[in-house]
Formats: structure tokens, sequence, C-alpha cells
């Protein structure tokens, strides 16, 4: 059965797998949302700063130019493919081989952010980004980017259950691995009840019941 | 609830990601999603908004704010469609709406009243309807879920709200402006204000799109509170702990069949190998003499067989690699300068003329402009001129400066790398070979000609080839590196210009390839070859 999924494959020229998780639109509105009101302030604060002088209205067009246009491109080549919504957001933009994202794409993805506006309002963007697997808006698919999940570093400390370590019965598959390693360290995370219950659905191959079918496999 | 009928692959997921994959499965279902909700709503909102116009014409945003407390509702039956078809069981939109109304007779009134006003409806929803739970239940079951994921479930809804809205008044604004002028003051938004009551349009607007953003407000919501559910539960865990127990079972109960079936396969395959094994003619228990050199005979028209095949299937490869599929043509178009010899001396001569020109203009003053009331402007626009004329410069040697590895490469390649190879030390190890020079014997073309007669062609030309590399290096002033690869080597020496070095190095490379890769035994001849004119090409230094 073909399980649905978002995921970004990658394959590596060496064979390896890289996977990513495309960002959808909700996110992506999001950020564009953080990213939107922070343009805004900085055009306020311009219109501000001139207002002394007759000419400020050119002074604030001029910004609004330069932000509206330049804004998105610089944050995305220097700053790791975030603009600060996407940093908020917690997303990145990179190149369709997950490569960090340079001048050229960038500038154009953005430029063609007039063309997923139409008709209204990203209205355009949105239905692109639906319409194919991994989310890419009209500015994506033609400069060949992709805006994806940042991976966050999870330093957190993590405590494990204290148990004496023990051997598993038979050999185990890497997907077996993981969700052994998982039960255990989710330990704080799930309640008794259901960790016995997930414990007895191993019952038959390491013969314990409740409690110490718990324990051993957080042993292993 | 059977978890292996999961359509979803589970896994933990971010409150965001989790959104994603609800829009994906929105996409998924959304014929059925999409008429689960609009049949009911456009039928209500036709209903309220011709009871509205008909009763108090005046405020017709009545009926707005009616559908607007209505809508939790209509969420229901796409929500109720979605549960079901998480675990793969694909209900009809008939059956669906045929239950309409028990699926929505549990805490509508609540939903629809003081509870429309929470932010985390789409993440709230399946709790009361899906799970069933009130009062002081559902409070704790609430507080124990909104943990995680109740922020972008606020967000969510905060940005299909906003979507409807965009999407209303996007159409209400397409319609206006095709709209003819007569009638443009009467429906339009965009002219006159909502107190007057021409706020109709956008509302029957609204009314229409409504329907096409729920399927991704409701399947979002509840995939948070799915993705919750598979947090607090561990779904992964349970679904590969199944796995896990059922493959014990397998492994258990099949062990004998397998057993057996190997037992059956083997004796099928003896059995049938048993007669390949008695086909040739000659094969018999009791051989005599002549008949064994026969056999040995015939071994001899194999090999020969064997390289005459070779030569076939060479010519197979060549023909391979000729056909189209391993040939590529490509149109490459390029600029390049006009061949016009006459013109380009004086062509040149303006660009200078030019240059000239737009430097005497950039350094003359500007001419004055009657500003009026700004006369300072003058001055500072000579500055910003001055100013952008010194950015220019900085910028232009900041980056010269930046990239200078890149405008460096024409003096480099000549000038260090004569540096570098003085500085570097000879290599020992070339490929794997020892190629210093102590321990190389005294008599080269002796030794490898004894080895070779010691039935060790191996080391035969193995010393032959490593020897001529450290003659090269030491006696020819040659350098190698430790990353070059044999071919490399051998581009080394041929770019040098040294005919007869190159001409060497080229037949021992080749030898050396075909039996260090090849795996074929070298015959005499050539190495006897390469011996003789040892002494040619490396005369010896005393």
């Amino acid at each position: 059965m073909n399980l649905i999924d978002v995921q970004y494959r990658v394959e590596t020229p060496e064979g390896i797998d890289l996977i990513a998780k495309p960002a959808g639109p909700m996110v992506r509105a999001a950020a564009f949302g953080i990213d939107i009101s922070f343009r805004f302030a900085i055009c306020y604060a311009v219109a501000l700063a001139f207002d002394v002088f007759d000419w400020s209205i050119g002074v604030v067009f001029i910004t609004l130019f330069v932000v509206e246009w330049f804004y998105p491109v610089l944050f995305e080549v220097l700053y790791h493919g975030q603009t600060p919504g996407k940093k908020i957001t917690g997303i990145v933009v990179v190149n369709d081989d997950l490569t960090a994202v340079s001048w050229g794409p960038s500038i154009i993805r953005n430029l063609l952010r007039t063309a997923d506006f139409l008709p209204f309002f990203y209205i355009g963007g949105l239905i692109f980004s639906l319409s194919n697997d991994s989310f890419k808006r009209l500015g994506d698919l033609s400069a060949g980017t992709v805006v994806v999940y940042k991976n966050r570093d999870t330093k957190k400390k993590l405590t494990l259950p204290k148990v004496a370590p023990t051997a598993p019965a038979s050999a185990l598959d890497l997907e077996d691995q993981i969700a052994i390693i998982d039960f255990t360290e989710r330990d704080s995370e799930l309640s008794q009840g259901r960790k016995i219950e997930l414990a007895n659905i191993l019952a038959p191959i390491h013969g314990l019941k409740d409690k110490k079918a718990v324990e051993h496999i957080q042993s292993i | 609830m059977q978890l292996d009928k999961l359509c979803i692959n589970t896994k933990k997921r971010s409150p965001w990601e989790a959104i994603d994959l609800g829009c994906k499965l929105a996409i998924n279902w959304f014929k059925p999603l999409f008429l689960l909700y609009a049949i009911p709503f456009y039928i209500t909102a036709s209903i309220v908004s011709i009871l509205c116009y008909w009763l108090i014409p005046e405020y017709f945003w009545v009926s707005f704010i009616g559908m607007w407390f209505l809508k939790p509702i209509f969420d229901r039956a796409p929500l109720y469609f979605a549960s079901r078809a998480l675990f793969s069981e694909y209900l009809s939109v008939k059956t669906v709406l045929s239950n309409l109304v028990k699926i929505n007779r549990f805490d509508a009134i609540k939903w629809i009243t003081w509870r429309r006003l929470s932010p985390t409806r789409c993440f709230d929803l399946p709790i009361t309807v899906l799970e069933g739970l009130t009062g002081s239940d559902r409070s704790k079951r609430l507080s124990i879920m909104h943990v995680r994921g109740s922020g972008e479930a606020i967000m969510l809804s905060l940005i299909c709200f906003l979507s409807e809205i965009l999407l209303a008044g996007g159409l209400d604004a397409l319609i206006s402006l095709l709209l003819p002028e007569s009638l443009y003051d009467k429906y339009s938004i965009l002219t006159s204000d909502i107190a007057g009551g021409h706020f109709n349009f956008f509302i029957l607007s609204y009314f229409f799109l409504a329907p096409l953003v729920s399927p991704f407000f409701v399947c979002s919501g509840f995939m948070i509170y799915i993705n919750r559910r598979v947090q607090l539960e561990a779904w992964d865990i349970d679904i590969q702990f199944q796995k896990m127990a059922k493959k014990d079972k397998y492994r258990s109960t099949g062990n004998l069949s397998l057993t057996l079936a190997s037992l059956l396969l083997g004796c099928a395959l003896f059995s049938s190998s048993t007669p390949t094994l008695a086909e040739p003619d000659s094969f018999d228990i009791h051989l005599s003499v002549e008949e064994f050199s026969e056999i040995e005979l015939e071994d001899e028209v194999v090999v020969e067989d064997l390289s005459s095949k070779r030569q076939i299937y060479q010519q197979a490869i060549i023909e391979i690699y000729e056909s189209p599929d391993f040939r590529q043509t490509k149109e490459v178009t390029k600029w390049r300068w006009k061949q016009s010899s006459q013109n380009s001396d004086s062509w040149s001569d303006g660009l200078l003329q030019k240059i000239r020109d737009f430097f005497q203009k950039l350094f003359e003053s500007s001419p004055k402009v009657d500003i009026g009331e700004a006369p300072d402007l003058n001055i500072i626009a000579v500055l910003v001129k001055y100013l952008l004329i010194g950015a220019l410069i900085t910028a232009v040697v900041y980056l010269l400066n930046r990239y200078k590895e890149n405008f460096a490469f024409l003096t480099r390649h000549i000038q260090w790398k004569r540096k570098f190879r003085a500085q570097q030390p000879k290599p020992e190890i070339l490929f794997g070979l020892d190629v210093t020079k102590e321990n190389l014997p005294e008599d080269i073309p002796q030794e490898v000609l004894a080895l070779y007669d010691q039935n060790k062609p191996r080391q035969a030309v193995s010393l032959l080839y490593r020897a001529c590399l450290t003659k090269l290096m030491h006696q020819k002033g040659f350098h190698f590196y430790e990353s070059q690869t044999e071919g490399e080597c051998l581009q080394t020496v041929t770019r040098s210009g040294n005919q007869k070095e190159s001409d060497y190095l080229k037949k021992i490379t080749q030898l050396w390839q075909s039996v260090a890769y090849g795996h074929t035994l070298p015959n005499r001849s050539p190495i006897e070859e390469l011996c003789l004119s040892w002494q040619g090409v490396f005369p010896n230094e005393n």
C-alpha cells in the first residue's frame, strides 16, 4: 500500500538518498505574513525619519521599491536561505538538489513572485503550490528551488529510563531498531498504560507480560 | 481502530508539517470533501440569504454573520468522511449526507454559539465529534492535547479566514471590474461604504467561495489532532511492533516449511544438473591415457577460441559504443565578434573616445538647475555623485580582492607551480607501489627477466613499472604527485615532450595495467623487448 506522505527525495551521485520535508502553503503564508509586517515597519520607519523634508515621498517610494524587490533576495542569499519570517517559522529556501540558494535562482523566484501574486493576493501561487508534490509555486518551479523545513537541532537532553542493557532475542531490522529506540526515548512522553499495551504486542517474541515486558524492551 | 489500515505515513512531525499533510490529503480527497461541505452549505446559504433579502433587505449583512456562526455544522460531514478515509474506509457522499443529522446531533448548539469564537476550532472539533467527550473529561483532554499544536491551529484558522475573505473580495472585485458602468455603483464594494448596504455582493461571493477553503481547513486541523495522538500514543511504534510480531510469527511457523521447500528445491536442482554434467561424449569414468591427452588438446582449442572470440566481443563493444545511444550531438550557439578587420582599429579608437568623454562628463561640474526652494540640493547632488563614484571604485577594488583567486590563475599556473614543485618532497608511494630509489635492485632488466623465468610474471612487470617510474623521478627529474593515477603520470611525461621516455612509459603502463587490472598473463616477448631497450632510455649513471 502506498502511504500518503509529504517528502522530497534527492539522490546524490554517490547513491545516497537525502530526504527533506517540503513546506506547505500554510506555513509559507505565515512566514510571508511576518515578512510583510517587517517590510511595512521598515517603510514606515523611513517615512517617519524623512517626514520633515518636502521630498520625503520620493525617499519612501525608493525604499518601498528596494524593500519590495530585494528584501527576500538579500536575506535568502546572505542569510542561509531564510528571511526573518522563514527563520521564525523554521523553513528555508534551497536549490532543487538541497544546496544553498545563490543569487540567480533567488532573484528569479522573487521576481516571479509577481506572477504568483496574480490574479490577486497569491491565489495563483497557492493553486500552483497545491498542485505539485513539493509545494512549489511558479517562482520555485522556474528557478529550481524548493522551500523545506530546516532540521532543528534536538539538543534537548534525553532522560532514558534506568534499566540494565540486554541483547535482543532475534536479529532486528533497521526499522525495528528505530522503533525500539523511539520506544525507549519517548518513555516520559507515553503513559504507563499505553507503554504496557505497546510492549504486549511483542509478547510472542520476548514472552514477558506488562511491566516486565516494558522494561525488557527498554533494556534492548 | 486498526492502525495498519492507516493511509498516511506515521512519524514524528511538527504541527506545521501535519498541516501540510492535511493539505495533501485535502487535495487527494478534494471532490468528496468539497461536495460534503458545499451541498448543505449552499442550500442553507441560499435559504438564509433569500430570507434576509425578503425580511430585512437593509440589514443583509445579518446573513453573513448568521452563516459564519453556522459554519461548524458544515465542517462535521467532511471531518467524518476524513476520519473514515484515513483508515482506508471510503464512504460515499450519499451515505455521509444521509447521516448528516446524526453526525450533528452531538454538541452542535455549543459549537455554533459560544464555542464559535474559539480560535482552535479545527483542532478541537475532532475531540468532540470523534471522541464524543463532554464536560470535565473534554476539558482535561483538551489541556493534554493543547500542549503542542494549538498555536499552529490558531494560525491555521487565521490564514483560512483571511484567504476566504481575500478570495471573496477578489471575486467581487473581478466582477465589479467587468460590470458595465451603469451597474457599477450598485454592486461594488470598491466604491461604496459597507454601512450603505452595498456589501451584498461581497457576501454572496463569500458564500460561493467558502466551501473551496474548508476542505483544507478541516483536513489540516484533523491532521494536527491526529499528529498529536500519534505523538501521545506512539502509533508509529505500535505499527512497527505489530510488523515485528507478525514477522516473528511467520518465522517460527515458516521455518519447517522453509526447510522442506529448500530440500525440494535442492533435489530439483540436483536432478536437473546431473544430465548437463553427463553431456559431453568424451566424459567417461574409465579414461585411457590417449583420451586424456585428447581432452587437453581440446582445452587448448578452447583457449584459442576465446582469443578469437575476444575480437568478436571487442567488435561488438565498438558497435555498441557507436550506436546512437552513446552518441550525443549538441548544437551550441555562441556570441562572437564579427570578423571585420578593417573596422577594428577605428572601433577601438571610438571606444577610447567614448570612455574619455564619459570621464570628462563625470568630472565636469554639473549644470546648475534652478530648484527654487531648495538651492542646497545642488551641493548635495554633487556630493552624492562623488560618493557614488567612490563607492563604485571601492566596490571594484573589493570585488577584485575578494575573487583574486579567480584572476590569479594566469600567473599562478606558471610561477607557483614551479615553487611548489621545488618545495614538495618526492612521493615514496604511487598507487600502492613503492617508488623509492633505495629499494630497487642494481640491474633491473636482468632481475625482471629472472623473475619472469621463476614463473612470477606479475612481480616482474610490477618491478619493471616501479623501476621505470623511480628512474623517471630521480634520474630524469619528473615530478609525480601521490594523488596521480597511472594515466596522469603518463600524461605528465607526454606533455614534457620527451618522445623516447613517453613512448617507453606508455608501453610499460599498458602492460602493467593489463596485468594488474586486467589479470592477463603477459608473454615473454614484450617484456624482453622492454628490458632490451631499458639501457637506451635509462643509461647507467656510473
